[in-house]
């Protein structure tokens, strides 16, 4: 069967990334949905891949095993040189890892954030949002949204689910918002990565001496490290993603929100303030959850193998990026995708935590956070304002995670 | 008297692949009432295995559709 392999298709394959604006993913998606097939793309190294931009495409590859999610493989398709760097990185944690050893390392973490377990974490979610905003309330104006707000609340809660001491919050909090920063550079970035995982190091060391407590890592160790199921190394990369795969995700989401209520569509903020019944806040979550979509360039995979896909093939070797963003636009799937409606219904899913094994583990956690925070912030910040034109802030557009550096806010 | 039918309700059956099952809790999120997660494994335990109104049917078609793995089948 002939395939439109990307180095035969390749003269008029687009340079990806795609410009995308503050609000939207990129516009380019809408043509490339209509294509027939796959869309071949060029990366930053004149590599070629194939995009996937409709909703039911992107479900089907990322849920079909023949896909790997090692960026080692070669021809994986990365979108910086950056980014190919630390590819080549081989921390070993789940993220990164197929089959057989993915399914060893999700197992013991997925019941640490079964739905159930989550909502457990309710009043202590509720005690740091309260406490955050009783300091902004406090302190002056303007504010940076992000600093005080929107990093800090999802960075406490893994401390506190990880056991991190209370006295240590700040540093594991510091360090990692010095990890995320993408106006420090890259070498700032590493520096804060080795820390950060000398913290974690320090932590699981910690945990393993007095086994008394309840936190995630302790069991941890206990229920799988002392067993020999997982490797000391596996189980500190292991942590460390768990909080880094938590904390500028969540912390977007809610600057993303905000941003896009107060500045776009009042009447949402509004209808958050007012409607306090908690299905009508799941379902507005979820439709934020699917606008900002803020996880852009993490769905790369490589095939293993040669994989028939709607009367083509995709070649062993070659590479896809899921774009899982522009997905949550398709029109097939969502009427007037666009638009941020709090009573949509949609029959289709969004693909914000991505599709197949890989899905994020921590989605429940972030739903409840968002479902505290929104309405919290709505409420007692009902007359909070985007301090500046939307044009002056700046978006992280080649960010793995899309959203903003700092955002400043009044009330 | 004109004599009562008994007219059989269409059952609609589910059954999960709890090794397919990567816990992502979807199914429990639409369906509350039709999934729950194992309390040590977190893997997925349907609740209701037979399901006839309306509303059951249509929370397990959400949720079906949400599960990230396909790991739950619907039959008539």
């Amino acid at each position: 069967m002939a395939s439109l392999a990307p180095e035969v298709a390749g003269e008029n394959a687009p340079q990806f990334p795609f410009e995308r604006t503050p609000l939207h993913p990129a516009e380019a998606f809408r043509e490339t949905q209509k294509d027939p097939w796959l869309t071949p793309i060029r990366m930053w190294n004149g590599q070629k891949a194939w995009l996937v931009s409709k909703l039911e495409d992107v479900r089907t590859l990322l849920s079909d095993k023949r896909f790997s999610a090692d960026p080692a493989n070669p021809n994986y398709p990365t979108i910086s040189a950056g980014r190919a760097a630390i590819a080549q990185k081989s921390d070993p944690n789940l993220i990164r890892y197929d089959g057989v050893d993915h399914a060893r390392i999700r197992k013991m973490f997925l019941p640490l954030f079964t739905v159930k377990r989550v909502e457990e974490m309710r009043g202590m979610i509720e005690t740091i949002t309260h406490q955050l905003i009783d300091d902004m309330l406090a302190g002056p104006q303007p504010v940076d949204f992000m600093a005080e707000f929107g990093l800090k609340l999802p960075s406490y809660v893994l401390c506190n689910i990880l056991g991190v001491p209370k006295q240590d919050h700040e540093i594991f909090h510091d360090c990692s918002a010095r990890l995320v920063d993408i106006t420090v550079g890259p070498e700032e970035n590493l520096k804060a990565n080795e820390d950060f995982k000398g913290y974690v190091s320090a932590l699981i060391e910690a945990k393993k001496a007095d086994l008394s407590g309840t936190d995630i890592v302790t069991q941890l160790i206990r229920d799988h490290f002392l067993q020999g199921t997982i490797s000391e190394k596996e189980l500190i990369a292991n942590v460390q993603i768990l909080f880094l795969a938590g904390h500028e995700t969540t912390a977007n989401t809610l600057a993303h929100s905000i941003i896009v209520m107060l500045t776009q569509n009042p009447e949402a903020w509004e209808e958050l303030r007012t409607n306090t019944d908690p299905a009508f806040v799941r379902n507005a979550v979820e439709e934020l959850l699917r606008f900002t979509s803020v996880v852009q360039y993490q769905c790369a995979r490589t095939a293993m193998e040669d994989i028939e896909f709607k009367g083509r093939v995709i070649r062993k070797g070659e590479g896809i990026y899921a774009m899982i963003n522009g997905a949550n636009r398709d029109e097939n799937a969502f009427e007037d995708p666009n638009k941020i409606d709090f009573n949509r219904h949609s029959k289709s899913p969004h693909v914000t935590f991505g599709f197949g094994p890989h899905q994020c583990l921590g989605q429940a956690l972030a739903r409840l956070e968002l479902a505290i925070a929104l309405p919290a912030l709505a409420q007692r910040m009902p007359n909070m304002k985007i301090a500046v034109p939307l044009e002056e802030i700046e978006f992280r557009s080649e960010a793995l995670t899309y959203g903003v550096n700092n955002v400043m806010i009044t009330w | 008297m004109i004599g009562s039918h008994n007219e059989s309700i269409p059952e609609m059956k589910i059954t999960a692949d709890e090794h397919t099952c990567i816990g992502a809790g979807q199914c429990v999120m639409h369906a509350p009432k039709l999934f729950t997660q194992g309390e040590d494994t977190g893997l997925v335990v349907v609740l209701k295995p037979e399901v006839t109104s309306a509303e059951d049917r249509e929370a397990a078609e959400m949720a079906e559709r949400s599960c990230p793995v396909r790991a739950l089948t619907l039959s008539e």
